[in-house]
């Protein structure tokens, strides 16, 4: 108390620092997901410069036509309607994965927890193995995902139904409903592809994910949904934080940790189940990203969420141009992430492990 | 301002672990809860915090039904102590404690220089300025119950709620902290209502006692009055003998083992 007068400017200062510094770290992070899309962009089968690049996107944006005229006219095509549907779809939904195993490990309090912890992989996979076996073409290109979405919609509602019996939804009663609820999904999915003869390959195919071929539409959809989930987080941000202290302590401090829990739960499933729908099982990003992100931003939710969204955003756009450009042959992305980032996950938890070992007395 | 329990109960399944239950607390006091484990104290602060309903009974508030307020208004009114101090994330100490403004600070809004301050104050009043930067996981047991309940007092609420607040702390901080709670108690007119599981410290510090067993008020009062060998016989089934110790100025009990 003697000396809180004279350190009461320094203190100041360095809290604005810090809180200065979270603010450039996301601009940073922005600048480095926009140079990600451009540098994506020119690589591929047909290299196109830099200048063309953001020539073509300034033109799309504006309306000038005038600006792409001397250019080969195949140049604008593959870049507004192959690549950058697949790049953005790729970045939004390493977002989405980021930020939905962010909250999904700050509500079930578990380090292990990642956005298909409920089971919602699981379940899309089946619904899209169904619709491939029985070759459901009624909605053409998008049976498929929407079938995946059907599945993974209604595990999640099945999944906190059979939680939530007796007094509300805890976090152990919610992994295990997750567990046992995926296995035998998984069981079905086998008995699926069993059945599937010559199919089998396509349902194996789609389930190592993909972000060949995305359109537009898909583009939107996931930006929608991770644009919504992501300020619906973002609104309970604070509130993650204090159920980190416990339920009931959260409880004192004006959280309705019920229905806080659900809402999170809920939007993060359902950005989990749009992006699976759209892109196939993509694993590792929701469990690894968080866990990077904390080492930097420590673990108030208001930094780890943003931070996440932008880093989850680079990190599977890198592994899907590395997969689609710079490999000689491509090999699913879903295949990619496990094995690049179950490494790093191993090397992360090897030095966290060593750190905690150098601190205890 | 007043806590005012009339015929409470709360079953959990088919047992009652709290069972006709009505209790009048005044402001300005510091009040006890002693009893044997699974007695209901617990689930009694839990009913008093909002953060379970009474299945039966009514519970008042400055004269108005507790169910009535906002989660967010209780959180000005009641801050709570709990028995599990456990934090799952690294967060920094000062972080924690800062938590404890939350209920006062527009969730989008940065902390003011008066909640600085006031954050400030409750840890260097707790001890706890020199592990500012830590990290709450690397604190021993007693240290994280202290930084637990710097954050309850950074939240400044008329009424203070503690579970075995001082359990895992050694006895100098036991002592520095319920020092901190009379003195909120005296000076600001805060009430407290402590569990406990020292009956000596209790008996120290809190003016009044009440007694719980099998979810019921077994017997409540001046500490003075009710603190008796036969009381602590009724509810914790031990042999004791109770003085009046002028060293601690108040009454003492010893144990026969």
């Amino acid at each position: 108390m003697t000396n809180g007068s004279a350190d009461q400017p320094a203190k100041q200062m360095r809290i604005h620092q810090l809180r200065e510094a979270v603010g450039i770290q996301v601009l940073l992070m922005a600048a480095a997901l926009f140079l990600t899309i451009v540098v994506s962009t020119r690589l591929g089968f047909l290299t196109v410069s830099f200048s063309d690049v953001l020539r073509i996107i300034t033109a799309k944006l504006t309306g000038q036509a005038s600006l792409i005229g001397d250019m080969d006219a195949l140049l604008p095509v593959v870049v507004l309607e192959v690549r950058l549907p697949r790049i953005l779809c790729a970045a939004i939904v390493g977002a989405g994965l980021a930020v939905s195993g962010a909250v999904f490990q700050g509500i079930l309090l578990n380090p292990l927890a990642d956005p298909y912890t409920l089971g919602v992989s699981a379940g899309a996979a089946f619904g899209a193995s169904i619709a491939i076996l029985l070759n459901l073409g009624f909605l053409g290109f998008y049976s498929v995902p929407l079938f995946a979405f059907i599945g993974a919609a209604a595990t999640l509602f099945f999944v906190i139904t059979l939680s939530s019996s007796g007094q509300g939804l805890s976090s152990n009663n919610l992994i295990l409903s997750g567990i046992i609820v995926a296995a035998i999904l998984s069981a079905g999915i086998s008995f699926l592809k069993y059945l599937a003869d010559e199919h089998v390959s396509v349902i194996i195919f789609w389930l190592m994910g993909s972000f060949a071929s995305r359109t537009w539409a898909d583009v939107s959809l996931t930006a929608v949904a991770v644009g919504i989930g992501f300020l619906v987080m973002m609104f309970h941000a604070r509130n993650l934080n204090l159920m980190s202290l416990g339920n009931r302590t959260a409880s004192s401090m004006g959280v309705d940790t019920s229905r806080v829990m659900l809402v999170l739960l809920i939007t993060a499933s359902v950005i989990a189940a749009l992006c699976v729908s759209v892109s196939g099982i993509i694993g590792f990003v929701g469990l690894l990203v968080p866990h990077m992100v904390r080492l930097i931003t420590g673990p108030d939710n208001r930094k780890l969420l943003p931070v996440s969204l932008l880093a989850g955003a680079i990190l599977l756009l890198g592994a899907d141009t590395i997969t689609r450009a710079v490999l000689p042959s491509e090999i699913p992305i879903g295949v990619l992430t496990a094995l690049i980032g179950g490494p790093v996950f191993c090397y992360i938890f090897w030095k966290r492990q060593k750190m905690l070992q150098g601190n205890a007395p | 301002m007043s806590l005012c329990l009339e015929e409470v109960a709360f079953r959990y399944g088919d047992r009652n672990v709290i069972d006709d239950l009505s209790l009048d607390l005044q402001p300005g006091r510091f009040y006890g809860i002693l009893g044997p484990n699974g007695s209901g104290k617990t689930t009694l602060l839990d009913l008093l915090s909002g953060h379970r309903k009474p299945s039966a009974g009514r519970i008042r508030y400055r004269g108005r039904q507790l169910g009535v307020y906002p989660h967010k208004q209780l959180a000005k009114e009641m801050a709570l102590v709990p028995q599990n101090f456990y934090v799952n994330f690294p967060y920094r100490v000062r972080e924690i404690v800062m938590m404890g403004r939350y209920p006062h600070i527009p969730r989008f809004r940065p902390p003011t220089a008066k909640d600085e301050q006031i954050v400030a104050d409750v840890m260097d009043e707790t001890q706890i300025s020199e592990y500012s930067g830590r990290l709450v996981t690397e604190l021993s047991g007693g240290e994280k119950q202290r930084v637990v309940f710097a954050r309850a007092l950074a939240q400044e609420t008329p009424m203070l709620l503690l579970d075995e607040a001082t359990a895992s702390m050694d006895i100098h901080h036991s002592i520095q902290t319920l020092n901190l709670v009379a003195k909120r108690v005296k000076s600001a007119n805060q009430t407290a209502l402590a569990v406990m599981q020292d009956i000596n410290l209790a008996g120290m510090y809190c003016e009044h006692l009440i007694f719980m067993k099998h979810g019921r008020i077994v017997c409540h009062g001046p500490t003075q009055q009710v603190l008796q060998p036969d009381t602590i016989h009724r509810v914790f089934n031990v042999e004791t003998k109770v003085y009046d110790e002028p060293f601690s100025n108040a009454k003492q009990v010893v144990f026969k083992r």
